[in-house]
Order: C-alpha cells, then sequence, then structure tokens
C-alpha cells in the first residue's frame, strides 16, 4: 500500500504542485503544438507517461550502480540522454516493423518521446532522491501534467479566437503567452520556486 | 532550388520576422525555465548555437535518405555528443561554478524542439551552406530574445546584472518564475509584432476601434430571469460561434500554421522550397 | 425565460462594476472605520495607478480611455481592501499596475479578459512581496488574536476555541488580516445585493462556499470539530470577499447555471487544496485564476454531455 500511495502522491504532486509544463516550462512549446489537437489527448498521455516512466525505471537502476554516485552532470546527462534515444529506437522500431505503423504514428511518437519534459523526469527524480515508486509516479505524473497543461491551452486559445475586443497588436503569439503566463502564475500558488533552484 | 540568397535575407526573416521563440514558439524551455540571468542565459545561447548549428549542417549533409524516425532521436545524440563533452571540461577542469539548474538546463538544448522543428523543415531538405545559413539566423534570434529575457529578469527578479548587486529598492521576484518570462515575452512579442508592421508595412492589419467598454451593451442575468428556472428549464442550445474571419491568426494552430505557410512563402519567393509537402519518410 | 427573445436580458458594461463600486462601499466603510488614512492612502493610490496604466496603455494603443469605466476604479479598491495595513505603498502600485497592463489591456477589457485582472494582480504581488502580503502586525494591537491572523494560525495547526465571547469578533473581522475583507457579516449584505442585480452570479460563491465548508468540515486543517474549522476557514484571509466580488466577474463566469456552481466549487476545492498543500496563507486568487482557466474546459464539457430535459410541468404546458 505504500508503494502505492508513493505512486500516487508523487504524480499528484507532479501534477498539480510542480506542474512540469506550467509551473516549470518543460515540453512548453510541445505542449502548444499539441494542444491544436484535441483529439490527441489521451494518446499523448499514455505515450509520455510511458516513456517517462521506462526511462525514469532504467535511470534509476543504472543510478543504482556505484560508478554512478559520484559522477559529473555531464556524464549524467550523456547517460540520461542515451538512455532516452535507445527506449525510442527500440520502440519505434518495434512499431514501425513489428505492428506497421503509419509515419504519422512515428511522427506522433517522437514528439511525445524527445521531448524536454521526458528526459528532465530522470533529473527530477535524481535531484529529489526519489525512491522506485516515487519515480514511476513522476513518469506517470509527467504525462498528466502535459495533457492538462495542453487541454488548458487548447480551450484557453478557443477562447482567444472567440475575443474580438483584443488589441490587433496583441492578437496571435502575445496573448497566447499572456494567457499561457497567467496558468503558470494561477500553478505558483502551490509552489513559487524555480525547479533545480 | 536556390543557392543565391544572402545571408542577410535569412537572418532578417529567420532572426526576426520569424523569431523562433516569438513568432513561432518553440524553444521555450530554456527561456523560460533557465534564463533567470545574464550569464546563464549566455551559456545557454552558446550551447543552443554550437548545437543548432552542427546538428543542421550534419543533418543537410548526411541525414537525408535515412528515416525519419531514425533521424528525429540522431539530433539528440548529436546534440549530447557536442553538448556533454564541454560541460564535463567546464566542471572538471575549470573553476566555473556553474548552478545545478544550468548542468540541467544545458544538456537539455540538446533535445529542443528548435532543433528538430529546423532540421527537419529546412536542413534535410535544403543545401548545407543554406542549412548553416538557417541555423545560424535561428540561433541568433533565438540566443537574442534568450539575452534579453536573462538581463531583465537577472535586473527585476535578483536586482543585481551580470552579478552584480544593483542596489533596486525593489525586486520582483517572480520575474524569476516562469510566469514571469512568459508575461515579458508576451510584451516582447507584441514588440516585435509593432516593429515588424511598421518597418515592413502591414497594410492590411488597421485595428478598428473597439466598443467603448463602459457603454458596451452585453447579455446579462438580471432580475426577471427565475434563479430555479434556470436549472431545470431545458436551455437554449450553446451555439458554437461562427468562425470569425481571419484577419490575425489566434490559436495555437493558427499560430503555427500561419507561422509555417508564412515562412514556405518567404522562401518559396526567393527559391527554396522550405517545406517539402507530403512528407513521408 | 432566457431562451425568450423578448426578455433577453442585456446590460451595460459601466452597470456591473458601478455595482461592484456600490457592495464595495460597505467594506471600504469598514476599512476606513478600523485602519483610517492608511487604508485612504493605499486604496488612494491604487485606483490612480490602475487609471494612469489604462490612460496611458489606451494613448499607447490609440483607443479611447473613458473614466467612466469603472472596473479601474474596481481592480484598485479590491486590491487594496486585501492587503494588510502595514503595507508600503509601492506593493498596491504594483498590483494595480500588473492588473491593468498584463491582464486587462492585453485581453481587450475587463469584460473581456479570460482571468480576473484583481486576482492576477494580487496573485503576483503574493510572489514578489510575500513577506509584506501576510504581515498584519499593523494596527492589531487591540484585535482578538493579536497581530497573529486567522490563516496564519490555521496554517501552523493552531486553533482558536469557538465561543459567544469571540464569534462575533471573528465573524465581524475584528482579527488580524486584510483591511477591509475579513467582515462575513458584510460579505453577506453584498450578497443579498447581489441577488437582487445579477442573482445568476451568486450562484458561482454559492458552489464556492459550499465546497470550502465540505472541504474545511471533512479535511481540517486544525485539530478541533468541523463547525470550527469551517468557521475558521471561511473567515480567514480574503475568501469570502473573493467569493462575492472576483469569482463573479461577468468574463469569467460560465454561461450555465449548473456550470457556475460547479465553476465555484472547483475554485473552493483548488482554494483550500492549495491553503492545505501551498506555500501561501491567502490562495484564493491563485484558486480563482486557476478556475478562470479551467472554465473553457468546464464549458466545453458541459457542452459535450448529451442534453437532458427537466421541464417543469407549467413550462411544458406553455
Amino acid at each position: 500500500m505504500n508503494i502505492i500511495s508513493d505512486l500516487l502522491m508523487t504524480a499528484l504532486y507532479t501534477v498539480f504542485v510542480q506542474n512540469l509544463v506550467l509551473s516549470s516550462g518543460l515540453g512548453m512549446s510541445e505542449a502548444i503544438r499539441v494542444s491544436t489537437k484535441p483529439g490527441t489527448f489521451g494518446k499523448f498521455a499514455v505515450m509520455i507517461s510511458g516513456f517517462s516512466v521506462v526511462t525514469s525505471i532504467l535511470c534509476s537502476l543504472i543510478d543504482k550502480i556505484a560508478a554512478m554516485a559520484n559522477v559529473t552532470y555531464a556524464v549524467r546527462a550523456a547517460v540520461y540522454g542515451g538512455i532516452l534515444a535507445a527506449v525510442f529506437i527500440i520502440v519505434a522500431a518495434a512499431a514501425r516493423f513489428i505492428f506497421k505503423a503509419s509515419p504519422k504514428f512515428l511522427g506522433t511518437l517522437g514528439i511525445a518521446a524527445l521531448n524536454t519534459l521526458v528526459l528532465a523526469v530522470p533529473y527530477i527524480n535524481h535531484s529529489a532522491a526519489y525512491s522506485f515508486a516515487d519515480s514511476i509516479g513522476s513518469g506517470i505524473g509527467a504525462g498528466i501534467a502535459f495533457v492538462l497543461a495542453a487541454a488548458l491551452i487548447s480551450m484557453g486559445s478557443r477562447i482567444l479566437e472567440e475575443n474580438e475586443n483584443i488589441p490587433a497588436i496583441f492578437k496571435g503569439t502575445p496573448t497566447m503567452f499572456l494567457y499561457v503566463a497567467m496558468l503558470s502564475l494561477a500553478f505558483a500558488g502551490f509552489s513559487d520556486t524555480n525547479l533545480f533552484a | 532550388m536556390s543557392n543565391n540568397v544572402s545571408f542577410k535575407d535569412m537572418l532578417v526573416k529567420g532572426a526576426l520576422i520569424f523569431n523562433p521563440v516569438l513568432i513561432q514558439l518553440v524553444g521555450l524551455c530554456p527561456v523560460v525555465a533557465a534564463s533567470t540571468t545574464l550569464a546563464g542565459s549566455a551559456a545557454l545561447s552558446a550551447a543552443l548555437c554550437i548545437e543548432l548549428t552542427a546538428t543542421c549542417v550534419i543533418a543537410s549533409a548526411l541525414f537525408k535518405k535515412i528515416p525519419r524516425w531514425v533521424r528525429v532521436p540522431l539530433y539528440l545524440i548529436i546534440g549530447l555528443a557536442l553538448i556533454c563533452p564541454v560541460l564535463w571540461y567546464i566542471e572538471t577542469k575549470t573553476l566555473i561554478n556553474m548552478s545545478l539548474g544550468m548542468k540541467i538546463y544545458i544538456p537539455l538544448i540538446a533535445i529542443n524542439s528548435v532543433t528538430a522543428v529546423h532540421c527537419e523543415q529546412f536542413a534535410v531538405k535544403n543545401s548545407v551552406k543554406l542549412a548553416f545559413f538557417d541555423a545560424a539566423a535561428v540561433s541568433i534570434g533565438a540566443s537574442a530574445v534568450m539575452l534579453l529575457v536573462g538581463t531583465v529578469r537577472e535586473i527585476f527578479g535578483s536586482g543585481s546584472l551580470a552579478g552584480v548587486n544593483l542596489d533596486l529598492p525593489v525586486i520582483f521576484k517572480g520575474m524569476s518564475l516562469p510566469f514571469g518570462c512568459l508575461i515579458l515575452l508576451g510584451f516582447m512579442a507584441a514588440g516585435l509584432k509593432a516593429f515588424i508592421n511598421y518597418r515592413y508595412g502591414d497594410e492590411e492589419e488597421t485595428e478598428e476601434e473597439a466598443p467603448v467598454e463602459d457603454e458596451e451593451i452585453i447579455e446579462d442575468e438580471i432580475a426577471e430571469v427565475e434563479i430555479f428556472d434556470e436549472f431545470w428549464v431545458e436551455q437554449p442550445a450553446e451555439e458554437e460561434p461562427a468562425p470569425a474571419e481571419k484577419a490575425q491568426p489566434q490559436t495555437a494552430q493558427e499560430i503555427q500554421s500561419s507561422a509555417n505557410e508564412d515562412i514556405e512563402d518567404f522562401f518559396r519567393s526567393i527559391g527554396i522550397d522550405y517545406y517539402e509537402k507530403g512528407d513521408k519518410q | 425565460m432566457a431562451n425568450n427573445p423578448a426578455k433577453q436580458n442585456t446590460i451595460k458594461g459601466s452597470r456591473i462594476f458601478g455595482d461592484y463600486l456600490i457592495m464595495l462601499a460597505a467594506p471600504c466603510f469598514v476599512a476606513a472605520w478600523y485602519h483610517g488614512s492608511r487604508f485612504l492612502s493605499v486604496a488612494a493610490v491604487s485606483v490612480i495607478t490602475a487609471l494612469f496604466c489604462d490612460f496611458a496603455a489606451k494613448a499607447i494603443l490609440g483607443k479611447t480611455f473613458h473614466l467612466r469605466d469603472f472596473s479601474n476604479i474596481f481592480i484598485g479598491i479590491a486590491i487594496a481592501l486585501m492587503l494588510p495595513a502595514g503595507i508600503p505603498l509601492y506593493v498596491p502600485v504594483t498590483a494595480a499596475a500588473f492588473a491593468v497592463l498584463a491582464v486587462k489591456i492585453p485581453f481587450g477589457g475587463a469584460l473581456h479578459a479570460p482571468f480576473v485582472p484583481a486576482a492576477a494582480g494580487f496573485a503576483f504581488i503574493s510572489i514578489c512581496f510575500k513577506d509584506l502580503i501576510f504581515d498584519y502586525s499593523v494596527n492589531s494591537e487591540t484585535r482578538l488574536l493579536g497581530a497573529e491572523s486567522l490563516g496564519s494560525m490555521l496554517s501552523k495547526g493552531k486553533s482558536v476555541y469557538i465561543s459567544t465571547a469571540n464569534v462575533f469578533d471573528i465573524i465581524a473581522g475584528n482579527v488580524a488580516g486584510p483591511m477591509g475583507t475579513g467582515c462575513g457579516i458584510l460579505m453577506l449584505a453584498c450578497c443579498v445585493y447581489l441577488f437582487v442585480r445579477r442573482r445568476k452570479a451568486l450562484l458561482a460563491t454559492i458552489g464556492f462556499v459550499a465546497a470550502c465548508a465540505v472541504y474545511a468540515a471533512v479535511s481540517p486543517r486544525i485539530n478541533a470539530s468541523a463547525l470550527t474549522s469551517i468557521v475558521l476557514e471561511l473567515s480567514a484571509g480574503s475568501l469570502m470577499f473573493a467569493g462575492v466580488f472576483l469569482l463573479t466577474d461577468h468574463a469569467t463566469l460560465p454561461h450555465n447555471g449548473i456550470n457556475r456552481v460547479i465553476y465555484g466549487a472547483l475554485c473552493g476545492v483548488l482554494c483550500m487544496a492549495m491553503r492545505g498543500a501551498g506555500v501561501f496563507e491567502e490562495t484564493v486568487c491563485f484558486a480563482i485564476l486557476l478556475a478562470n482557466g479551467m472554465r473553457p474546459v468546464l464549458d466545453a464539457a458541459f457542452r459535450a454531455l448529451p442534453s437532458v430535459s427537466f421541464k417543469r410541468k407549467e413550462a411544458a404546458e406553455k
């Protein structure tokens, strides 16, 4: 029970208290891009969570090796990045050759796997000294946080589109930035510090 | 596809008119999350310039025949191969004291969306020279934003500049947080838009005076409506608003597609097939 | 009925904020009574800043500035009422400027902004000047608990034994806290006014207060009875004030009545969750901003639901 509660608490923490996209800016470009396709939110939640969890688990296992205890962040970055690239290539190759996935699906897979959010999760696990269950929770939370952010931005962009009173100079990207800023400000009510501060 | 394009043209369009951060909304993570000081922004800018330029050139030279799903992770590996040795050297061989954030965010540059977008949409479809021009222009555009954001955030968020205390009477801690950066980016994007309209003349964009707010008549629910009727009587269906004339891109999709179309038109006008339609790779 | 074009209600924008200003008269009087010139100077600075920023921004954008746009005055006074008596004047200046320049103007005015400008302004200064915003030591010597606010006590897990001797002080706002938002009785009076003028807007307030009360009873932060927890949580900080004045903002309310209740309840849950898990003593403005962001999702979700008709008999006969 402790493992499950740890996992859930970490996932909730990652979604709300330190929303990795809106509070920390990780994967923000991808969230804005994905927000244009509400129909893919579920797919992205599963994919990002899946890649985050697998990468987190593998990185946690690697971190347990004695040689990794005192390595520099440069080496750690190479290891984590290499693991993520390897996981993606294996999954994409399986999807391509075994399941005959379409190029479009592989493109979606690339956006879901190769972004700053997924690669940052192992760093978060390491810097927060998360347990194995916590690491899985943060991986799942990353996917949910991404989709929550994408959904909020998606709906927000619609009401911005309907708003004809926005001054011409602010139409488009300026109001998009300000809208996301207000969402980020709202999440700062949970935590007012920078990630990795 | 023409190679007779001057770097100046590419620079104006790539760095200014289609600024990757302010107009195309790519590469936001390092700007929003990590550009809190001038020194940090400079480090991130240097990493981005080196990584983006090298990756685009390599992609243009070597990756044209490789399937897309293999190319994308290769960008990450190339980026890490370029950044990690430098970072390792700084960490172990110099006395530079990097913050934890920098140690993590600098390697994250390797997986930045700017790289993926510009390698996939330009570099692998054009010559090495044009890929270099494009990457350099985009790097300069993104770096300029990062440096400006880092400077403003350090002054107002920390009360210092390049580590030197300015003894400001008031410090706004919020400027160091992501939302502070996003607000700054919003105003910078508005300023850039105004500058482009002024400099390059967008005659079509004339702003109509909005209705005066305090005289505006809006629908509301005043006393005539019995409160509980609202609950139990079927409400008229909420009609989807009629699609308005799209004078300006407003949704994220429109912003992306508008920016992409504009880039495509621009490059086509100067003889470059920037976006290859129906890429089946 | 609402779907009858003959009875389709319309309203001038100035009337909405005019009503708010009338409602604000009572808390302003209480704040001036308790804090005198301190409140008046903070409110004046805040209002003047909001007006000036609006004027300057509209001048730059080439738009017409109208003094009859009461939203600036509302933003200024609402922010001033939520601040402590000892606040330096640059803090309300910052909040009012942020509310107008970062929210009201870019999104096309207070009647169209997807976020409540005053809430955004207060949230911004809560982050920037956290220590100043929640320092209630000035003018608190004669208050019920001295300089310690209810919010501060609750965040530390400390309780107050509520009796007939002190309950009136608590609900009348005679405890350390923001200058003009602590008096629960006045907020009820404002609710009555709002009920007469814009009763459907009050649905959000009802949902909000109910959710806060339920949350306080179910998950109390103090070792006390559910009733004590409810009274203290609802009386702490600017919760009731924000529920009446900020949550009912016209531009950010959902379209449908039931949705407004859900919206208010969502905001209440977020507010209480932030109080428990967050880093601020007063979180209602952050919760309102988050609920503002979730409002389009609520509206879309409601539209996606299958339509179910519960016509009353007489309505059906008509």
